[in-house]
Parts: structure tokens; sequence; C-alpha cells
């Protein structure tokens, strides 16, 4: 899996420093984790003992095992977003979904829903950072003081996010709405996805792959 | 005067060492004296926000040193001793009815003196003197802010950073939006905080504003200082104004527009008033 | 010739009991080509006339008919639209597309146009609004200013018959201003598109060739712009501001100066100017 993921990065062109920066923002959670499966992980040799914490050979293997688990989901994620604008990914998950027409399942607007989602995200942190200034600029010192002092200051950022979060929803379904955007018709696309060769190979591979696992591990 | 503000060779680099590094100010040096009314131009990405966020510690230099009264800030401060600071220096946002979030208005108004470490009862009483400054009636205390008008919430976001009592209030584009009667009613106030001696430093693109109100205008391109004089010296340079894609009040471009014909004044005028009075005089010399 | 929008005696008012009347028997018509400014104060209802006319809001009273066609049930809802576009006040609200050119395309998605046709017909409207070179763009990494462009050429690739502005100039800074306004006039002059544009800056309201001014829920005012121009009790009255040009003449004429009395705009005052020499 490493493997493959390291070929990927290689023939995506992205930028290491890049790809730690998609790291950077869980990276306490991933320590969190591998501390918790060395400090609490059972069997194997035991290293070490106190009390209910025990180091062994085994929970130093898991440990090892969701760290490089954990960074491969984390570098093929931020591959995926890197190399690919919203509107594919959205257009893709659509076309991925097209099976599920047959049982009538609305694929057009879960990929509209998903692209709109993906394109909120900037919008999103840009908003996000005003408000936070706003409320640092009115005395809120986040991440300090007792707890109900800083529950108190996520609320003085979640119900101003929620607000203008809404605003936007109403407003953008005003401008689709004025464009015509309906979902009982028919859409054509400005994009095209087109399923080529190498998406085949690609295919192939990947179901390779899964069975090659699924045999390895039973 | 004692300098307020200093601000020496300053640089600021958004996201160091990183491919989307990008460099917003650059050997930036102002000092600002107190009870200034001083408006910051310049085209979007000049860096007139960064510059201004320097003054109240929510960036850092990445080189160079601000100073605020006696607190000095510069890349070795901790973030967390800011406090005195931020009251010292209130900040306005564009779009300050953004930050909104109690249950009542008064409340609102009242959450930043008590971050600053007032007792209740001492917040309030700072509310209620904010609120009656900025114009919003005591029916309205224990609304919610959000049932209010935009011209009404903007008022009481901008109570919510007068309540703090800084000495310096900095306002980023506090009109953009509001009708010309709103526009007008937070023009008033802010000159009103400016005559009990707020030092005010505004960001603005309506050169009329600029005009009526400043005593100091700095124009930013690329990250630099690129002008610091009276409005009146700035519009005497046109072509200055023209690459800071900024436009000419109208009273100026009237004034431009006599030049053309041949008509020289003896001043360039800010207001309807000041072009009636330049022309009589003009006249009374002719004759 | 009938008009392309007829509104007649049309009231509203949000669900909430109490609520008063947002529009209270409204009537007024554009006729084809016509640039129409409607002003009034943040709060005046300017905004809910615009989202009457496009159906996406129901009149409790009164109709609503663009080319004689009647607004009623929701299909003909979609049908009407098809003849206008819209652009709304805030630039980030807006934006569907991932790039600048597929944002544009998102109408005519919409309407199942064949993908050869949507291009050039996305091409011929970034031309028009000056924005085909940043056709690749993120919509997230324009100016204010560029955005309401792009939003312009989002709703005139649809070659509505009417182009409605709703506040779409407030959020921009004034040379912005003027470079939609700019945009505006040409479509209204080379197009014959009729412009329904709602405003409360009076100073981008003077080229255009009619102004109905709203007040208390009601139109109190309907006529060229040098007229209203001169009714400063009225423009006192709406909470608006006079023009530059027409404080400057009302100065002259307190200061006891014989000047026209008629409105001028600051070309016209500064040529009245020179001849005084």
């Amino acid at each position: 899996m490493t493997v493959i993921t390291l070929t990927l990065v290689y023939l995506s062109h992205s930028r290491i420093k890049m790809l730690l920066r998609g790291v950077k923002p869980i990276l306490w959670l991933i320590i969190f984790t591998v501390l918790i499966q060395i400090l609490f992980g059972h069997g194997g040799t035991v290293y070490f003992h106190l009390w209910f914490i025990s180091i062994t050979s085994l929970g130093i293997i898991n440990a090892m095992m969701i760290f490089v688990r954990l960074l491969l989901i984390i570098i093929i994620a931020t591959i995926l977003t890197i190399t690919t604008s919203p509107s594919m990914i959205a257009l893709g998950v659509e076309t991925i979904l097209v099976p599920l027409k047959w049982i009538k399942v609305p694929t057009e607007t879960i990929g509209m829903m998903v692209s709109i989602a993906l394109q909120f995200i900037p919008t999103l942190i840009d908003e996000l950072d005003d408000i936070m200034n706003a409320q640092r600029a009115r005395g809120v010192d986040f991440g300090k003081g007792k707890l109900i002092k800083r529950a108190q200051s996520l609320v003085s950022l979640i119900i101003p996010l929620f607000i203008s979060s809404f605003r936007h929803a109403e407003h953008l379904a005003d401008a689709m709405e004025a464009r015509g955007y309906s979902d009982e018709v028919k859409r054509s696309h400005y994009q095209l996805v087109a399923w080529t060769k190498l998406d085949w190979i690609a295919l192939l591979f990947m179901i390779l792959l899964t069975a090659v696992v699924v045999l390895v591990r039973s | 005067m004692d300098k307020q503000i200093i601000l020496k060779n300053v640089d600021f680099i958004y996201q160091p060492d990183l491919p989307s590094e990008k460099q917003a100010l650059t050997n930036v040096s102002l000092e600002i004296e107190n009870g200034e009314f001083m408006a910051i131009v310049g085209k979007t990405g000049s860096g007139k926000s960064t510059l201004v966020q320097m003054i109240n510690g929510l960036l850092k230099p990445t080189l160079g040193e601000v100073t605020v009264g006696d607190i000095k800030i510069n890349n070795q401060t901790n973030n967390h001793n800011l406090s005195e600071l931020r009251q010292k220096v209130g900040m306005i946002f564009q779009f300050p009815e953004k930050q909104l979030f109690e249950d009542t208005v008064l409340k609102d108004v009242a959450f930043g003196p008590l971050n600053f470490g007032d007792d209740e009862p001492t917040a309030n009483t700072k509310a209620i003197k904010a609120l009656s400054i900025v114009g919003v009636s005591k029916k309205l205390y224990d609304r919610s802010p959000f049932e209010l008008s935009g011209g009404q919430m903007r008022r009481v976001a901008i109570a919510g950073t007068i309540a703090c009592e800084p000495q310096i209030l900095i306002l980023d584009e506090p009109t953009v939006g509001l009708d010309p009667n709103g526009k007008n009613e937070i023009l008033k106030i802010i000159h009103q905080l400016n005559e009990k001696g707020v030092t005010i430093i505004m960001v603005t693109h309506d050169m009329d504003v600029v005009a009526q109100n400043a005593n100091r205008v700095v124009v930013m391109n690329k990250g630099r200082v690129s002008s610091d004089s009276t409005p009146r010296e700035l519009f005497a340079n046109p072509e200055l104004i023209a690459n800071n894609s900024l436009a000419l009040p109208d009273s100026v471009q009237i004034y431009y527009d006599l030049v053309h014909d041949g008509i020289q004044l003896s001043q360039i005028p800010l207001t309807a008033n000041e072009v009636v009075e330049q022309i009589t005089q003009k006249r009374s010399g002719v004759k | 010739m009938d008009p392309i929008i007829r509104v007649s005696n049309l009231s509203f008012q949000y669900d909430d009991e109490d609520a008063s009347k947002i529009l209270d028997d409204i009537s007024f018509q554009c006729e084809k080509g016509e640039y129409v400014s409607l002003i009034g104060k943040n709060g005046s209802g300017k905004s809910t006339i615009a989202k009457l006319i496009d159906g996406l809001l129901a009149p409790q009273t009164g109709t609503i008919k663009i080319n004689d066609i009647g607004l009623s049930s929701h299909e003909n809802d979609r049908e009407m639209r098809k003849s206008i576009g819209l652009v709304f006040q805030n630039p980030d609200d807006q934006f569907v597309g991932a790039t600048v050119a597929s944002d544009v395309a998102f109408g005519l998605e919409n309407r199942a146009v064949p993908r050869e046709i949507m291009k050039s017909k996305v091409k011929v409207a970034l031309k028009r609004v000056g924005m085909w070179d940043f056709r690749n763009e993120m919509p997230s990494s324009l100016s204010g200013g560029q955005k309401q462009r792009v939003a312009i050429a989002g709703a005139i690739v649809l070659d509505p018959q009417i182009l409605i502005l709703d506040e779409a100039t407030s959020m921009l800074d004034p040379l912005a201003t003027k470079q939609i306004h700019e945009v505006v006039n040409k479509l209204n002059q080379k197009q014959n598109m009729t412009i329904l544009s709602i405003t409360h800056d009076i100073n981008v309201t003077a080229k255009s060739d009619r102004i109905l001014a709203l007040n208390d829920s009601k139109i109190i005012f309907d006529g060229k712009p040098s007229v209203f121009f001169q009714k400063h009790e009225l423009i006192a009255n709406m909470d608006l501001e006079l023009p530059f040009s027409e404080k400057l003449r009302q100065k002259f004429i307190d200061t006891g100066y014989d000047i026209s009395d008629r409105y001028m705009d600051d070309e016209e005052i500064s040529q009245w100017i020179s001849k005084l020499f």
C-alpha cells in the first residue's frame, strides 16, 4: 500500500511540503491514537508495566500500523483534492452513482450537493477567519481560560458561522432558482469527464489490489 | 503631541516557507499621533487590512516592531499577552454585524467589556453608554440582535467595540452596503468619538469620506506606503490617484475640469461649499 | 407597443400576522429597451419587487405580467424566468461553478443546452462583460467587481430580454461600481436589453431613462432623473442624498448666482462655471 501511495505521490507531481500541510491539522489526533495504542495495547512481549499502563511489542506494532494507515489515508485524500477540482469530484461522484438511477436515487441532485458543499469550504474558512478575528478583537482569547470560558468563546464562533451559512444557502438557492435550476429537469454538462483507457486500467488495478489484500488478510 | 502608534520597518509575510508564501508588507514605517483621523486607501490586496491588523496584534510583524503606547509587538511577542493592547485598540471589521451572537442586544454589547475583565454591572453600564452613543433606543436592549434591521445591526456591532472604551479605533470599510442615511449616521458617530479624543484609523475606498473627514491619508501600494499626506495634497496628484484605482471626489473632478478650461482656483475644493467660495473669490479677483 | 413588464395593484407582506405591508398597491410598467432605476432606502421593499417579478416570491394581491404573460402557476414561473436575468447584491453568494466559465454555463446546463452551443455562448457573455481572460480562474480568487461582472455574464448568457440588478453594486468600491454600470449601459444600448436597476445610490441612476422612487411601501415618483433630482424635499424625505452637482447648483442659488433652474451633471455644471469668467 505504502509503495502504491508513494508512486501516486510521484505521479501527481505534488510537492512534499503541500502533502505534509495536509497532515498538520490532524497531527495531534494521530499522535494521540498512536500513544493510546502504545500505552494500552495488549499482547506480545511486555516491555514495561505500571498500574494499568503497559507497553508491549504487539501494542507497538499495532501503533505503527495505525500510524502508517492514517498517514496514507490523509496523503491519498490530499492528492485527490490537489489534482482534482471540486466540480470534477462532484461529477465523478455523480457518474459513479449512475447505476443507482435505476432504483430512482436522485444522482444529479446528490452530485450538485457534493459540488456546492465542496465549493463552500473555502468561503466557510474565510468566514470563520473573519469572525474569529472580530471576536479576538473583542477580547476573546481562544484556547485559554477555564472550560466554561472556552465553551463560551466557541459559542461566539459557532452561532455567527451558522447564521452566515444559512444566509449564504438562502441567497445561493435564490440565485440558482433565478438561473433556472430545478431538480426536476434534465441538465447538460459544460465540463466533461471522459472515460478513457487509463481509467479502465486504474479500475482493473484497484480490483486486483483489493483481491490481493482480501486474500492476504484471510 | 505624543506619538501614540509607531510602526518601524515592518515587514509581514503570510505563511512563510510555504508555496503560498506572500509578502504583504514591506518596510512600512508610520507614526500616528493621539487624536488623529487617518484614512488608509489602496487597491484590494495592497496591504491595507494587513497593516491595520498589525496595530492591535491580530498579526505580528515578521520583521520590525510595532509600538502602541508603551506596548511593543514584534515576532517574539506571546499571543496570550495581548489583552491590554486589544482593549486599547478597538477594531471594527467589514460587515461587523457578522460578529453578533448573544440572545439580547445588551448582552452582545457587554460581551467585550466582560472579556476584558469588567464585572457584570460595570460591563452593562459601559454597554448602555455605548448603545446611547450609537443611537440604539432602550426599547431594543432586550431584543435579539437578529430581529433588527441591517443598519441597526451595524450600529449594535459598532457599540460592541465602543463599549470596550478603546483609545484607538480602527474601522475597515465601516459603511459598505448601507444606504446614504445609514452611512451618514455611522460617520457622525465616528466623528463624535474623534472629537472626544479617540484616534481614528479608517480603511476605505470612498474618497468623498476621505475628503470630508480625514486629516491625513495614507496610500498603500503593493505592501508599501506610497503616499502619506493631507487629503488636499493627495488630490493634487491625480496620477497617483488613478494608479491606485481610486476615484476623485466630485468637487476635485470639477476643479480639474476647470483647470482644463484654463481656470485655476487658488485651492482644491473638498466640498460643494468650497467650490462656490473659491469661484466667488476668483470672480471678485477678476473684477 | 405593449410594455414588457406590467405590474398592477401589487401588494405583499411576509407571513407574520403582525407584519406591516412591504408593498402596498404598487403599479408601474417598463417598456422594451428601457433603462429604469428603482430607488429607495434600505428596507423600503425594493428587493421584494425583484423577487416578485422573477417569481421567487408570490404576491398576495395584484398581477405581474411579463410580455403579457401572467405569473401565477409554478410552470409559468419557469417559463417567465427565461426572459429575466437577475443579479444579486452579495458577490459571494451566487457562485455555483468551480471556474468562471463553468459558473457562467450553469444557467445553460439547467436548460440542457448542448455543450458546443454552450461553449460559444459562454464566450460571448464573458467577452461582453470583459471577463473572458479570467475564464479558467476560480471565482473565489476574483475581486468583488470582477465577481459581479461574472454574475452579469451568468445572467445574460441566457439571452434574457430583461436584466434586473438587485443592489448589484452596493458592496463594491466606487471604481468597480462605475465599471459595472458601464457594462450595464452597453447592454442596454447595444443589445436593447431592458434594465431594471434597484439601488439606494442616487449617483448611479443619472444615466437611466426613468426613475421609480419607492418609499413607505408606495411608489411616490415615476419620471425622468433630471426631474427627480430637483425634488429636493421628496429626496430628503426618502432619506436619500442629492447628487453632488445638484447640491452644488443649490449652493450657487443660495449664494445668489443666476444659474439655470434645471438639473445639470458635473460636466455641464463645470461648463457653466467656465462661462462665468
